[in-house]
């Protein structure tokens, strides 16, 4: 845990951005919402998981750590909150602690919904509204959500930095699931297609590539790599709510069995001709903020 | 960067179907190690650490009742791109290819033995090494949160 959960938070802040999730795509959209309401001149304060930041830049706008805001060093949260709440995360919380006594505190709620495999909508109508990051035409929640406003993807990729290359296979395998025996018929499979194959373990290193293979797909990874020059595949993580062989199958670019590996390498390069920019000004409307960003994200 | 280990024709050098022979529409991914045949993947066999057509599969099998001779009898080949000679069309340095309108005769016998072989390249082993990296993510135990 560190200093920073254990230090009592007040705030004056316009709104909480509660992303409060397992992986780390939350802190990363909650960071993104931070700067683009900074940008329209609202203060937020950033609410993750103790370490599930360890991916954003130091933190230059406010930032707090905790389990939920059950926390006690969060209590000054609860008293004294933000005008609106963002809540990334389960409609009732992580633990079921956004009941409606504590959502009524706030002014302004919003829920930021990303579909999950595992939980419904119902609880959507404790929050005045219902942001979807998806654009109206690739929702993953296929009309669930009926109120919801569509946003487009909160993803920035522009820290990532992909050229084609028509030689080479790289493979980014961040946490190391693919073992020897797989990376070595990667290996071999890449040489009999005339390629030359890469084992990266970073995606924000430099990826020179003509085909792009990532292990796992999710929300931001997907959706940063798909607006990329290269021809990418995806090999899904099972995760417990996020779907990520769903996401990967919708978009056809799954690599969900050996047996599709080579004649997908030995294929022409197919581009996903897909735009994953950010319309921040989008997301603020969503949010209910008028008016135009001077620096858009 | 190494060329390529083998020349790709844009059709695969095969042919499918007992009674009525046609040429397989498959696309190539790979060559025969013997005769140089392209080769899709539903028509690759894997032969030691090399991979081979149908037919030269069945023919190095130990044991075979071989109906082929050591030779290239059971394919014969022209060309649109003026190769007549099978050697011409998958061997070399591969600047031509000669699968764009090739006509190859197989002996009707020899389909069978073929469409017995339908089997993949990869082991059982290398299937569960693929399968493992999609296996449930453990690592959002602590409370099993909304992952993202």
């Amino acid at each position: 845990m560190t200093a920073a959960t254990k230090k009592a938070v007040a705030t004056t802040a316009d709104w909480l951005i509660y992303a409060i999730g397992g992986g780390l795509g939350h802190a990363r959209r909650g960071w993104l919402l931070q700067h683009l309401l900074a940008q329209a001149g609202r203060t937020a304060i950033l609410l993750v998981r103790p370490d599930s930041d360890r991916h954003l830049p130091a933190a230059t706008l406010p930032r707090a750590c905790g389990g939920s805001l059950a926390d006690p060093h969060l209590a000054d949260l609860v008293h004294r909150p933000p005008r609106g709440i963002v809540a990334d995360t389960f409609p009732r919380g992580w633990h079921g602690e956004l009941n409606e006594e504590l959502l009524g505190r706030f002014e302004t709620r919003v829920w930021l919904a990303r579909h999950s495999r595992s939980h419904g909508v119902a609880d959507a109508v404790n929050y005045h509204r219902v942001l979807s990051p998806y654009p109206a035409g690739g929702c993953e929640w296929d009309g669930q959500l009926p109120t919801a406003r569509h946003a487009g993807y909160l993803v920035d990729s522009s820290h990532l930095d992909l050229r084609p290359d028509p030689r080479r296979f790289v493979l980014v395998d961040s946490e190391g699931r693919c073992n020897p025996r797989l990376l070595g018929i990667f290996r071999a499979e890449a040489q009999r297609a005339g390629l030359e194959f890469h084992l990266q373990h970073r995606l924000h290193d430099p990826i020179h590539a003509a085909k792009l293979l990532l292990v796992g797909a999710g929300y931001h990874s997907f959706y940063e790599c798909l607006g990329q020059d290269v021809d990418v595949r995806f090999l899904p993580v099972a995760k417990r709510h996020d779907d990520q062989h769903r996401r990967a199958r919708r978009f056809g670019c799954a690599l969900d069995t050996l047996d599709e590996l080579m004649p997908w390498l030995a294929s022409p390069c197919n581009r996903p001709a897909l735009d994953a920019r950010m319309d921040g000004d989008t997301v603020l409307a969503a949010l209910g903020i008028a008016g135009k960003l001077t620096h858009p994200g | 960067m190494a060329r390529p280990p083998f020349p790709v024709a844009p059709q695969c050098g095969c042919r499918t179907g007992v009674i009525f022979v046609r040429p397989c529409q498959g696309t190539p991914i790979t060559a025969c190690a013997q005769c140089r045949i392209s080769l899709c993947v539903g028509h690759r066999r894997p032969y030691g650490n090399q991979v081979l057509c149908p037919s030269c599969y069945a023919r190095l099998q130990p044991g075979s009742d071989s109906m082929f001779d050591s030779d290239r009898t059971h394919y014969i080949s022209s060309s649109s791109h003026g190769g007549s000679a099978a050697e011409e069309i998958f061997t070399g340095e591969g600047g031509e290819f000669g699968g764009a309108g090739a006509s190859s005769g197989w002996s009707e016998e020899a389909q069978p033995a073929a469409d017995a072989l339908t089997e993949s390249p990869f082991t059982a082993e290398d299937y569960a090494a693929f399968d493992a990296v999609s296996d449930y993510d453990r690592s959002d135990e602590k409370g099993g949160g909304y992952d993202s």
